[in-house]
């Protein structure tokens, strides 16, 4: 069983992020970096972020 | 290669992955402590599997709260949660999870992304998912 747990391929990957300033204002940046196994996934949260400007 | 956007399991942490299965109590450690980096534009660095250091790390790593979560399928998804304060000015562009808080140790992912600014005393929390299949 360990075996099958050690092949097993990544699916997903992500790093949100929020910030809060030092006067306590809180920014939350949402996924930051993202990779999906499904290139369409990959796509799609490429698309969102050229929409948001970044 | 020059600067992109990106996110890998380094081969390292592949290792890691494997090596966490071992052993009642496995000589693996977790790769809970999530570190933040200003270099990888100026490097023209893209987050990719051979990483084994982030261009230029930066204060002191966070100590992650890692749990098992659920995406697809019960408890498929490691995560950990970690809170970094900057002490200066900085330009955050890279990140990753190394399985010591000393700077070093051995990295499981790597990230970069579009420069986060800081000022000083601004706390910055990183959640980092990897799911597994």
């Amino acid at each position: 069983m360990s075996a099958l747990f050690a092949t097993s391929a990544r699916k997903m990957q992500s790093l949100e992020a929020t910030i809060t300033r030092a006067d306590g204002t809180v920014e939350h940046l949402g996924v930051i970096a993202y990779w999906h196994r499904n290139p369409l996934r990959r796509w799609a949260w490429r698309l969102g972020q050229l929409l948001k400007g970044k | 290669m020059p600067f992109g956007t990106a996110s890998v399991v380094t081969s390292v942490g592949k290792g890691m992955n494997a090596k966490r299965l071992v052993g009642t109590t496995p000589s693996q450690l977790e790769p809970k402590w999530i570190a933040m980096g200003v270099g990888a534009t100026g490097a023209a660095r893209t987050a990719a599997v051979g990483d084994t250091a982030l261009s230029t790390e930066v204060e002191t790593r966070a100590v992650g709260t890692p749990t098992n979560v659920t995406t697809s399928v019960t408890n498929d998804t490691y995560q950990t949660v970690g809170t970094i304060t900057a002490t200066a000015t900085r330009a955050v562009d890279e990140a990753g999870t190394f399985d010591q808080l000393a700077t070093g140790g051995n990295m499981h992912t790597s990230f970069t992304f579009p420069v986060v600014n800081l000022s000083t005393s601004d706390s910055i929390q990183f959640t980092v998912k990897v799911q597994f299949t």
